[in-house]
Formats: C-alpha cells, sequence, structure tokens
C-alpha cells in the first residue's frame, strides 16, 4: 500500500505493508537512525516522534496511520531554539551517558518545552515516565531538561 | 489485506456489515497482537477520522464518552472529574496515552483493563451500533470474559454513557501494578460512596484482575447501603467475607493469585474502615 507523509518536512512516500511499525519504515526506508528501537513494543520510548504535534511511540504506531501526517524526528528539530538549549542543558549536566535513550528524551522535552510546560520535578517523572533509561542515569537526565528549560526562557526573553 | 479508512460513522458501520473486517482504533494493542490477531484474508477498518467516535459531551444530564477518545483526551476533558484523572494517570505513559482509547480498552476486555473497572464502578452503558440499528448494554453484560465482549461481527462499539450526577460521589482508586508508569494491574480496586449527612447513602464497590471479569455485586452494595458510617465500619469484616467468595485471581507473570486476593481484601477493609 501507498503512504504518504511529511517527514522533517518533506513529503514522502512509501509503499509498504500498512501495518508496519512506524519505527521501523523510518529507520529502514529512510534511514532515520536517531529513531531508536529498544523493545519494539512500546515499554522504553527510545523510538519517541511527535506525529502532528504529539508525542507517539513509533514502534507500536502503525505506518498506515501516518498517512497525509506530518512527523517530526529528532533530526528535524536540530534548528529549534528547543533543540539548542535541550542540547546545552544535557551537555552542562552530563545527562548523556551511552545516548541511546537520549532521542526519545529530547523528543517529548521539546514537545514540553512547545507546550510551555514548566518541568518541575513531578512533571518530568511524568512526562519521562514511557522513556527508559539504561545506564540508569535519571537524575543527571532530569537536572539537564531543568537546565535546558532555564537556558530556553531565558533565550526566549533576551529573543536570541 | 485492504485497509479502509472512512470518515463517517454510516460509511463505517456499512463496511463492517459487509466485510469481515479488524477494527483499528488506537493501535496500541493491535500492533502487539497483529501476528496472532491478523492475516493477509483480514481486512482492516479505521475508525481513527470518524470524529463523532472522539467526542466528549454531556446532554441531558449524561455523560458521552465517544468509543475513539483517547486517554488524553479523558485526561484533559473538563466535562469529567477526578477519578478519572486518577485512573488514566496511573494507565501507560503519556505517548501512549496520546494514541490508545477508551473503546480499545473496553473490546480489548482483559481482566485488568483499568477504564473497564472505572465504567463498571460507573453502571456505564456502552452503545453498540449497526446497520440494523443502535442498542445499549449495560458494561457489565457486555464483557463476558477475559479477551471475551457480545460485540458482533457487524457492530461497532460507538460511546459509553453514565449518569453525570455521579461526580457529586466521593471516590477512592487504587492500582497495585510492579511500577507506576506502563505497568498493567496486578489488581485494582475503586470505590464509589454518596453521603447524606453522617450516612453512606450509596456504596459501590469494584475489584479488578481479581476474576474473569471486574467483580461488583449490586446485592452486597445494595446490603450495605444507607447505613451510618459507624456501621459500616463495625461491619467491614462481614463486608470483606461476602466479597471473599467473588474473588477468583489466577497464577501469571504478574502476580499471584494468593497476593492478589490478600490484597484486594485488604483494600476494601482499608477503603471502608479509613476512607468512608
Amino acid at each position: 500500500m501507498k503512504i504518504n507523509f511529511f517527514l522533517n518536512h518533506i513529503f514522502c512516500t512509501v509503499d509498504t505493508d500498512p501495518l508496519r511499525s512506524l519505527a521501523d519504515v523510518l529507520r529502514n526506508d529512510f534511514n532515520q537512525t536517531d529513531v531508536k528501537q529498544g523493545c519494539k513494543e512500546g515499554e522504553c520510548g527510545a523510538c519517541a516522534v511527535l506525529i502532528e504535534g504529539v508525542t507517539v511511540h513509533s514502534c507500536i504506531y502503525p505506518v498506515v496511520m501516518a498517512q497525509d501526517k506530518k512527523i517530526l524526528t529528532l533530526s528535524g528539530i536540530l534548528d529549534t531554539a528547543e533543540y539548542q538549549a535541550i542540547k546545552k542543558g544535557f551537555s552542562d549536566a552530563g545527562s548523556v551517558q551511552c545516548g541511546f535513550c537520549t532521542p526519545g528524551i529530547v523528543i517529548v522535552c521539546y514537545d514540553m518545552f512547545k507546550r510551555n510546560i514548566k518541568p518541575s520535578r513531578d512533571m518530568l517523572m511524568e512526562h519521562l515516565s514511557g522513556n527508559l533509561c539504561r545506564c540508569t542515569g535519571y537524575n543527571s537526565i532530569f537536572k539537564g531538561v531543568e537546565l535546558a528549560f532555564e537556558y530556553y526562557k531565558k533565550n526566549m526573553v533576551s529573543g536570541g | 489485506m485492504r485497509i479502509f479508512s472512512p470518515v463517517t460513522l454510516d460509511q463505517a458501520l456499512l463496511l463492517r456489515s459487509e466485510l469481515k473486517c479488524t477494527v483499528l482504533s488506537g493501535g496500541t494493542d493491535l500492533m502487539l497482537k497483529k501476528q496472532f490477531l491478523l492475516s493477509d484474508e483480514h481486512d482492516l477498518l479505521m475508525l481513527q477520522k470518524i470524529e463523532e467516535l472522539h467526542e466528549i459531551s454531556v446532554k441531558d444530564g449524561i455523560t458521552h464518552i465517544g468509543a475513539c477518545a483517547t486517554q488524553t483526551d479523558i485526561l484533559e476533558s473538563s466535562l469529567l472529574w477526578g477519578v478519572f484523572m486518577d485512573v488514566v494517570s496511573c494507565m501507560s505513559c503519556p505517548s501512549i496515552r496520546n494514541l490508545a482509547t477508551i473503546g480499545g480498552n473496553i473490546c480489548n476486555a482483559s481482566p485488568a483493563g483499568d477504564l473497564i473497572l472505572l465504567m463498571s464502578l460507573l453502571d456505564a452503558n456502552v452503545v453498540v451500533q449497526s446497520l440494523h440499528g443502535r442498542k445499549t448494554i449495560k458494561i457489565h453484560d457486555f464483557i463476558t470474559g477475559p479477551g471475551k465482549t457480545v460485540l458482533k461481527e457487524d457492530e461497532l462499539l460507538t460511546e459509553f454513557c453514565f449518569e453525570d450526577s455521579l461526580r457529586s460521589y466521593s471516590y477512592f482508586y487504587k492500582k497495585v501494578g510492579t511500577r507506576k508508569a506502563n505497568a498493567l494491574s496486578k489488581l485494582s480496586f475503586a470505590g464509589a460512596a454518596k453521603y447524606s449527612g453522617n450516612t453512606v447513602s450509596d456504596i459501590r464497590i469494584a475489584i479488578g484482575a481479581v476474576a474473569p471479569v471486574v467483580v461488583r455485586s449490586a446485592e452486597i452494595e445494595k446490603l450495605f447501603s444507607n447505613r451510618s458510617r459507624q456501621e459500616l465500619n463495625d461491619s467491614s469484616y462481614s463486608i470483606s467475607k461476602l466479597y471473599e467468595k467473588y474473588l477468583k485471581p489466577i497464577d501469571d507473570q504478574r502476580s499471584n493469585a494468593m497476593y492478589r486476593k490478600k490484597v484486594s481484601l485488604n483494600l476494601l477493609k482499608y477503603y471502608i474502615e479509613r476512607v468512608i
């Protein structure tokens, strides 16, 4: 079946099994290796992407549901103010260990920042509850997001 | 495999009556089971684009939740009340809640389904439609066992409805799982009470994942309604004895029968003695 969607602002077409997972299609047909596949059953969140601005786990998202939709992966947000703040925050707090869970976590944080949700600890634990880190560096991840949010707000105020 | 994505309910009902098709709502369960459930002969009916199935509304004192309302829709709806937040916020995680629908959770008919417990507590009705018309079925009659419902091959579950006045009850909800996010219930307990003065005029108790279907007993509830808090407190032992015979849990990968039974009865006792 032919399925069309916008992947990181580019119109794409794929002819495939409609029930293949979006994560599989993005990685193997479009070389989007920033979409990680950990569990393939929606548990670990490494495959998180944004569809029409909503975070979903792409490993349990049938590609047919993406028909005509706008998909953003980590590589589609690199130029945004949100990503730049997250990058600096994560780097300053040492939030990245092996890095496998990082793309999914960055997508969730990007979504939080976009929706202007202040990342209090409770809020962070709730929003990142679907993202597992096997290195178990959760505290440094939380610290990184908090720092990132400060940078993001400061940048917004100074208009930088 | 052919895929259909109708935009109106009438089109969907027509397709459902003419073809042997599997229904896809949020897809979060179906994607995990597709190798067992689907084959090339199966057609797939996607409900995503039917707007009326996403609606949450209150009309004439009745709350309606469309079958395709996602858990996030439920969590964020201003028309629903606290216990919905308590239940839904303990389900999966935000990214899955953005996709998973209430209709899917109920049609999946898992004994551990969290929204089944809540719908049962609210005595919700399930609206089922087909080309032949529309019928309303009580949630207790809709689910007949693990993974089993009375939904026929040409029918679609379209909405849930229950009395809006139930928002005035006081609720208690406790889910016992391995961890807070992404864990299926080992067991779950929900209670609702309506007070008039110091008297509990109506009491409702639902226990999930301890029997093939959610445990609710109108008989016991009737017996202990219109009692004072003190009377209920004094009867907690006899109430738990009465419920004990309904609890028929199993051992599985999540928990074992003994634990499920013991903790359910402890929660029941806690609810009667400390919460009410």
